[in-house]
């Protein structure tokens, strides 16, 4: 894990440092609070050490700055203090500091708290983690999904990258719950999900978006080589063998793919996505549809028509 | 009877790090000892010049550090000079301006015996 001193003396840098050295930490430091602030937010440490008294920017307005930025408020901070009145304490407690460590600090004392910031930070992280995860399939959820398409859009606008989306649906995915109940039915799923996240490249993003429909993030990626994608993930979900009650159970899925090229809203990016799918579904489903050119069709099995 | 502006503090010749035998302390004593005497200069322009705000800081500096190096003395004294600057005591920093620099130069006297030595 990561942790950041923030610290105008030098002495003080090198020695949390060096007292930090057996905590199989990685660690950084700043010498003011200006460049604490720089530091925080292009390493995002698990957990920030900030002295109180620095000249450029004290402890109390960096931590306020931390706090107000929604992207930096989840990291814990320790202030080190060497100003030991019991209202220095407090005012950094109510900033939404976990702890304080007085210096010149115990080493043994510096490095427990240490440790117990960071089990709790640790503990937070996989809360949040959770939180965006789909339980049975354990792809991210809608939640996440949206909150990711809202990073990778602004990312996307500022250096003109291409960007896809996909949408997915298991074709009559009533019929196998139906037929053969619903744990059949969650197999199915967790099936199609692997295939989904075996697909995907370190920065795609595979999520379920609810019920049997799913949707991938590709950033990077143009729509072209997005349906290539899907025409894959097609393909092997139709390789799907799974059983129940003595009977195979056939899985296929219709694709609706779209990319952001003159696209204003992400939205939109979504509507269009979702759009394609649809004509995926009228054409006759187990297909692959690029909304752009809603001819582009893979080559299909036909199955399970209705 | 002695006067309360004058220095109670028994220095000793030689001052050694409680940590001197930690690793990791005493590969980096030297960055402790080594800034010493620049921060001292520092010091001791800000008292002749009336600074109190540098002369603070610079001792809340030492303070903090001080007994973290293992010279919890340092830190003491260091502690008595930023109160007595915050407070423009300037008889009271005098004493224990003189009081740190023999400290520190006791310390660095400890780490390395041959300093201030003539051969
Ligand atoms: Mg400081």
């Amino acid at each position: 894990m990561k942790v950041l001193i923030v610290d105008d003396s030098p002495m003080t840098l090198a020695l949390a440092q060096a007292r930090l050295r057996d905590e199989n930490l990685d660690v950084s430091c700043a010498s003011g609070g200006v460049e604490g602030l720089v530091k925080a937010k292009k390493e995002r440490p698990d957990l920030i050490l900030l002295d109180l008294k620095m000249p450029d920017l004290s402890g109390y307005e960096v931590c306020e700055q931390l706090k107000s930025d929604p992207l930096l408020s989840a990291i814990p901070v320790i202030f080190l203090t060497a100003a030991d009145s019991t209202e220095d304490k407090v005012k950094g407690l109510d900033m939404g500091a976990v702890d304080y460590v007085a210096k010149p600090f115990d080493p043994v004392e510096l490095c427990a708290r240490v440790r117990a910031a960071l089990r709790v930070k640790r503990l937070q992280d996989l809360l949040n983690l959770r939180a965006q995860l789909d339980p049975l399939t354990e792809l991210w959820n809608r939640q996440a999904m949206q909150d990711r398409l809202r990073q990778e859009w602004a990312r996307m606008s500022r250096h003109e990258e291409a960007l896809s989306f996909v949408m997915m649906d298991i074709d009559h995915f009533k019929r196998v719950n139906d037929t053969f109940g619903h744990p059949a039915g969650d197999r199915v799923l967790c099936a199609v999900s692997q295939v989904l996240t075996a697909q995907c490249r370190e920065s795609d993003m595979p999520c379920r978006y609810g019920g049997e429909e799913f949707a991938v993030i590709l950033p990077d990626v143009n729509s072209t080589a997005a349906a290539h994608f899907a025409e894959r993930c097609r393909e092997e979900i139709e390789k799907i063998s799974l059983s129940a009650q003595s009977r195979v159970i056939h899985v296929t899925a219709s694709f609706g793919v779209a990319d952001s090229r003159d696209l204003h809203a992400r939205e939109e990016l979504i509507h269009r996505a979702d759009e394609a799918l649809y004509r995926a579904k009228h054409a006759g489903r187990n297909r692959v549809v690029l909304w752009e050119c809603n001819e582009w069709a893979s080559d299909y099995v036909r199955e399970g028509q209705s | 009877m002695a006067e309360a502006n004058e220095s109670h503090l028994h220095v000793p010749d030689v001052l050694h790090s409680e940590y001197e035998s930690v690793p990791a302390i005493a590969g980096i004593l030297n960055v402790f000892l080594g800034s010493l005497s620049e921060m001292l200069d520092g010091m001791r322009t800000a008292v002749n010049g009336g600074d109190a705000k540098t002369l603070s800081s610079l001792a809340h500096q030492l303070k903090g550090a001080g007994g973290g190096y293992g010279y919890p003395m340092i830190t003491d004294v260091a502690g008595q000079l930023e109160k007595a600057a915050d407070e423009n005591d300037w008889e009271f920093v005098t004493v224990h301006m003189a009081e740190l620099e023999s400290l520190c130069a006791a310390a660095i006297r400890g780490a390395n015996p041959s300093a201030g030595e003539t051969s």
